[in-house]
């Protein structure tokens, strides 16, 4: 079976424009928490999220706002994985076009541009998408638009699977390398934030008012995000040839669905277990070779103990000696990027030897009794990372990363 | 394509404008009934296109039962309709077991998004608070997915892609190839897409829609074309190890043979047809399968002045004089369900040795050098079909199906 490798790396989160300044910052356990500009929360009992705020000149930002800023976000994350694999040029890359192709992630794609098409013109309702909208519909034209972009004319797959949608599309990638599809996929996710999303998670009672506390005793809920990321994934000896440099393997892939319930997880972990242990059989990896576990860890009160259990599981009297952490309690959670966000925390923990910590954590819950990288970052050998995404209906996945020697 | 397990179609369900279930599917196209009237579903008179292929009268409750359908909007309900017709025609009956090992592939369009839009509305219009939860309830694109996967417990995996109008054809390829290399032993996979003012606006604002009264404007590969009229609906095909299929006592439909996909996005028309037909040939190439034994195409002409001309060019190129057929024609662009139906209707066809007919009114257009199928069919002794699917953002899929011939060498 072919190998596939991560050789290059893209992110833009609330703590940083790039991959250095965002994984310095989860280092640093800093926050992205800051008050909602994106659209006004009178009226919501909740204000804060991670917002981007790179965007200082008010107009871009603004013009960014209206149309298209999934596309503009997800296009930094694929320019800088894209430098970072040294393939950002055409003339660089030994592969035919065709034999490059496009995974992107998304859960609500260009949604933020019908949002303010609305604001700015309520009677909207009645007369449907705007033009400018519809211009950037469907879905998949943040996919084709890199792929334009960037001539990337191979396979394209656009994963909309709620929060696990980043693995997804991360294992579509796998799978069209792993079967001779494609020899290079540019494998990202992207979300802005919604007031759709705010509005739904707010309803549902699942945000919380100030800070995102996973596996904490008093957690109340996740704080929404935005970003961006992006990996190069390519076939192993291609990349060897080229003289790249690989960040680490992508071992295996699992996938699984609870059907449990609609909106909440099935509580005993068992679908999430399924997944994470048919992650370590497609890539070879013995649950003991296991060194680092970047949680889902949303902050809920549903997921973090269903997400313990499931560990433990699978990993029996061992999970009590796993770091496991969860960016989310600084960056929030991205939705559709937020997996390939803590895909390209997985490899820096692999490249780095340090794994970044999980911040806000201040009482420890009977109900979630792991190691939880409370202290702030460790430092300490990591070869293989299991990167966890449940979402929404139990849809589950989890990709492992290992380092290559 | 040598080394990998076969693929089967053991069970199928279509919930289209040419009714509810594969059997009057497949009977009307083989047919050539047309699904296409005047659009019922919204207010089309600001508009210039007033007709669509909507699906009518589904019998909801009787295949679904009452409970849980308040909060089912229409695209999950097409979807859940033609997941549970599936399964029952693949034999699944009550059986948890084969259901757990099965998975979900589903592509689409636009997904839940004319229910995202609504509850945007909502928001827009209402104090937040005052909506209830359930007012959420299907607000993520692939909400209609995860609830099939939880009604009938398909917990292997549950996935919606989406590729514009080759959505479903690349599912169904993503499933043919993740049961052939494993571990998974059955996929339910297929599209969905609804007819909602979003996707009527989308095409509209885009160009892409025909300025029409009547259902006679949907001409695929035809003279005058200058756009298309949308449709809607669902079709799941239980994709299965062959062997699988056989130790539970199963009868194929029809067997998967071959994937191949491209992006032409950003080429010029001569690169695109060039490359279109290298990927059809290597199809051919990897399956082994020469020309002439393709019996005919299933092609995903809509009616696009430029797409249809594109995808006429890669057929002449690769199997010049091949008897071409466009469903579109019949049941209008279903989007990201589209490639779905077209493997229905070739598997309707590869059964009755009868290749479904594309209505007598598509005058040919002398540039789009395909042979068209009229009524009333063409009779077919061929035992493989080409799928085609081309998005006119420039993926380009395409899929190569069999009769299933028990004890075939593996191909």
């Amino acid at each position: 079976m072919r190998k596939v490798v991560v050789t290059g790396l893209g992110m833009m989160t609330s703590v940083g424009r790039s991959v250095r300044e965002s994984w310095e910052a989860m280092l640093g356990g800093q926050s992205g928490v800051s008050e909602v500009s994106a659209f006004d929360t009178t009226g919501y009992d909740v204000h804060v999220a991670c917002q981007v705020h790179f965007f200082t000149d008010a107009r871009t930002r603004a013009e960014h706002r209206r149309l298209e800023s999934a596309y503009v976000y997800a296009s930094m994350a694929a320019r800088e994985a894209l430098g970072d694999a040294g393939v950002l040029s055409r003339v660089s890359r030994p592969w035919a076009a065709d034999r490059c192709g496009v995974c992107f992630a998304t859960l609500m794609g260009e949604l933020t541009a019908f949002e303010a098409a609305l604001r700015r013109d309520v009677s909207r309702k009645d007369r449907g998408l705007p033009p400018e909208v519809a211009a950037v519909l469907p879905i998949q034209s943040i996919s084709v638009r890199l792929a334009r972009d960037h001539d990337l004319r191979g396979p394209q797959r656009t994963s909309v699977d709620a929060c696990s949608a980043g693995n997804h599309a991360i294992a579509a990638a796998v799978d069209l390398i792993q079967r001779g599809s494609a020899d290079l996929v540019l494998a990202g996710g992207v979300d802005t934030l919604t007031q759709t999303e705010f509005t739904h998670f707010h309803n549902v009672h699942a945000l919380s008012p100030d800070r995102c506390r996973p596996f904490d005793r008093n957690r109340k809920g996740l704080v929404l995000g935005e970003g961006a990321a992006a990996l190069i994934l390519e076939e192993e000896s291609g990349a060897r040839r080229r003289g790249a440099r690989i960040y680490a393997e992508v071992a295996g892939y699992g996938l699984s669905a609870d059907g449990y319930h609609m909106t909440a997880p099935e509580p005993q972990g068992a679908g999430a277990s399924r997944a994470m242990r048919d992650a370590l059989r497609h890539g070879g990896v013995t649950a003991d070779q296991v060194d680092y576990i970047s949680a889902h860890g949303t902050g809920t009160s549903l997921n973090d103990p269903m997400e313990t259990k499931a560990i433990r599981a699978v990993f029996g009297a061992r999970a009590d000696r796993i770091p496991v952490s969860s960016v989310k309690s600084m960056i929030g959670h991205c939705m559709g990027a937020a997996s390939v966000i803590e895909a390209v925390v997985s490899c820096l923990a692999i490249v780095d030897g340090r794994v970044p910590p999980t911040a806000n954590y201040e009482e420890p819950d009977p109900a979630c009794d792991l190691d939880y990288v409370t202290e702030g970052a460790r430092v300490l050998p990591v070869r293989v990372v299991m990167s966890n995404a449940f979402a929404f209906g139990g849809n589950n996945a989890i990709v492992i990363f290992r380092a290559l020697s | 394509v040598s080394d990998g397990r076969r693929v089967v179609v053991t069970g199928a369900g279509a919930v289209s404008p040419l009714g509810w279930n594969r059997h009057e599917f497949a009977a009307r196209v083989l047919l050539g009934t047309c699904g296409i009237s005047t659009i019922g579903g919204f207010d089309t008179a600001p508009y210039p296109c007033k007709v669509g292929a909507e699906v009518k009268e589904l019998p909801v409750e009787r295949i679904l039962g009452k409970r849980g359908l308040r909060y089912m909007n229409w695209g999950t309900r097409l979807l859940a309709c033609a997941a549970q017709l599936a399964l029952d025609d693949a034999g699944y009956g009550d059986s948890e077991v084969l259901c757990a090992e099965t998975g979900l592939l589903v592509g689409s369009e636009l997904g839940n998004f004319p229910q995202t839009t609504s509850y945007n509305f909502d928001i827009v219009n209402s104090a937040p608070r005052d909506l209830t939860p359930m007012a959420s309830y299907d607000v993520a694109l692939n909400s209609s997915v995860n609830y099939v996967s939880v009604k009938h417990r398909l917990l292997a995996l549950a996935r919606l892609c989406s590729q514009g109008t080759t959505s479903s054809t690349d599912a169904l390829g993503d499933a043919l190839e993740m049961i052939r290399r494993g571990p998974w032993p059955a996929i339910l996979a297929g599209g969905v897409e609804q007819l909602s003012l979003d996707l009527f606006l989308m095409y509209l604002h885009q160009g892409r829609l025909a300025p029409s009264e009547t259902p006679d404007r949907c001409v695929p590969f035809g003279r005058g074309r200058v756009g298309t009229i949308l449709g809607e609906g669902a079709a799941l095909l239980l994709l299965e190890e062959a062997e699988r299929a056989i130790r539970r006592g199963c009868a194929p439909l029809g067997e998967l043979l071959a994937y191949r996909e491209i992006f032409v996005g950003a080429d010029d028309d001569t690169t695109v047809v060039s490359r279109g037909a290298t990927c059809v040939q290597d199809l051919l190439d990897g399956a082994r399968v020469r020309p002439e034994e393709v019996g005919f195409v299933a092609a995903s002409a809509c009616s696009d002045p430029r797409g249809d001309w594109l995808e006429a060019g890669i057929l002449h190129a690769v199997l010049p004089g091949a008897p071409v057929s466009a469903l579109k024609s019949l049941i209008g662009e279903t989007a990201g369900a589209s490639g779905a139906f077209l493997l229905l209707a070739v598997l309707a066809s590869l059964e009755k040795g009868l290749v479904f007919p594309t209505p007598s009114h598509v005058d040919v257009d002398p540039d789009c050098r395909v042979r068209l199928v009229y009524p009333p069919g063409e009779a077919c002794t061929a035992r493989r079909a080409l799928i085609t699917s081309l998005d006119v953002a420039g993926h380009f899929s395409c899929l190569l199906v069999g009769a299933w011939e028990d004890g075939r060498d593996r191909i």
